[in-house]
């Protein structure tokens, strides 16, 4: 071992082996060192490119959320709204409805009631007819019956009247059944 | 006056080297000492991180190393596209080499006579190696990409008078790749070495200074490390580039 002074300019066998040394480093490098550091790099950049994207995604589906909640949100409140309208309209219906029976029942009611009023009227009238008719046989048998003079016809006439009208006290059902349906009749009215 | 005298006088050692002789050949045994030191350092760095080396949070180190790959991953793929991959090992390789060797000249003289430690850079042994190895690479990736007779047509393309300009360009590339490498550390080891050499009453200065220079001469030794594999890289993309 020596030291020596040259041409620093000049190279020499060191040549050789700096180059040798360095083919070493590069292969080991180039084998062993750089392909798990490439590959190192390529996983973190496609793991941040996924996180990326699946922020994207996630954001995506946030956004469609919001989106179907407001759909969703507008849409009850829609069918809220009808579901009212339904029921306000139903409820209008019934009532209308029962006013319209109630309507009905009072006319039936009220008519009823005339009708009954107007047979009671009837049957009365018709029993009034059939008295005065037997009331005018009885008074011309009287006065076919005996003489007739102004006094006796007149007391025949109080007379037969009288009788007719015990005849009917004879016959209470009829002046019941009268009274009955009078009395009906002033209620109705 | 007496001091400048004294400065002048001091001999500073250039080209000295601890040599060693076999058949026939000299070898320069501190810089291959240091240069095995720094491909031990590479090395062992890149093998420790290749089995530490995690996908989720990465340390200082693997930080350091991926940012190299990816730079020099991206420079490659830009200026040279994916066929020519195979550069980035050899790029990555150059840089971290060549830095870590650089950096060499920060510590205390080990295996040098002298009380500062020359980067194997500031040898031209490695400087030419590596030159030489990039010549013959981006050549040879140069005939495969245009073949023999368009490499050769490249060479002597028109006007035909320029063909030797060519020619001597293309020799320079390498050669520049290796001085300019060389230049930087050796006269980066000089600094170190006159910033020692200070006289006693200079001490002060040299305490300041020494520490200081050793600083840029760091950030030197990063610069050179980037500009050796960036015009690798671009040397590449001149040999296989497309005629415009």
């Amino acid at each position: 071992m020596e030291v020596a002074s040259s041409n620093f300019l000049v190279p020499n066998g060191t040549f050789i082996v700096e180059l040798a040394a360095f083919l070493i480093v590069l292969l080991i490098l180039r084998r062993y060192v750089l392909p798990p550091i490439s590959k190192i790099i390529d996983e973190r950049q496609a793991t941040i490119r996924q996180a990326l994207a699946d922020a994207d995604e996630a954001k995506q589906r946030a956004a469609d959320a919001e989106e179907e909640y407001k759909r969703i949100v507008s849409e009850a409140r829609q069918q809220a709204r009808s579901v009212v309208e339904e029921a306000n309209r139903q409820a209008e219906q019934a009532r209308a409805d029962r006013r319209e029976q109630a309507e009905a029942e009072y006319q039936r009611i009220v008519s009823s009631a005339y009708a009954d009023i107007e047979a009671q009227s009837r049957r009365a009238r018709q029993e009034l007819r059939e008295q005065a008719a037997e009331m005018a046989i009885a008074v011309a048998e009287k006065v076919i019956g005996q003489g007739l003079d102004r006094q006796a016809q007149s007391a025949l006439i109080d007379r037969t009247i009288a009788e007719v009208a015990g005849s009917q006290d004879g016959t209470p059902e009829l002046a019941g059944s009268q009274a009955g349906a009078s009395q009906t009749a002033g209620e109705t009215a | 006056m007496s001091s400048a005298g004294r400065l002048v006088a001091i001999n500073i050692p250039v080209g000295d080297h601890v040599t060693g002789k076999l058949g026939g050949l000299t070898f320069n045994l501190d810089t291959i000492w240091t240069t095995g030191a720094a491909c031990v350092i590479v090395v062992g760095m890149g093998l420790y991180l290749a089995r530490k080396a995690t996908t989720g949070v990465p340390g200082r180190l693997q930080l350091f190393w991926e940012g190299v790959v990816g730079w020099i991953s991206d420079q490659v793929a830009q200026s040279l596209g994916p066929k020519y991959r195979h550069v980035v090992p050899l790029a990555v390789s150059l840089f971290m080499l060549i830095l870590v060797a650089n950096w060499l000249e920060i510590l205390p003289g080990l295996f040098h006579n002298t009380d500062y430690s020359p980067a194997p850079t500031a040898d031209v042994n490695l400087t030419y190696a590596l030159g030489a190895l990039v010549f013959v690479l981006t050549n040879a990736a140069g005939i495969r990409a245009r073949g023999i007779g368009g490499y050769l047509k490249h060479l002597t393309r028109k006007p035909r008078v320029m063909t030797p300009l060519h020619i001597l360009e293309e020799l320079a590339k390498p050669l520049t790749l290796a001085l300019r490498l060389f230049g930087n550390m050796f006269s980066g080891g000089i600094m170190i070495a006159l910033l020692i050499s200070f006289p006693l009453q200079f001490a002060p200065a040299s305490l300041i200074f020494s520490p200081l220079w050793k600083l840029f001469d760091m950030f030197i030794g990063v610069i050179q490390a980037f500009i050796f594999a960036l015009l690798t890289i671009l040397y590449y993309q001149f040999a296989i580039e497309e005629e415009h």
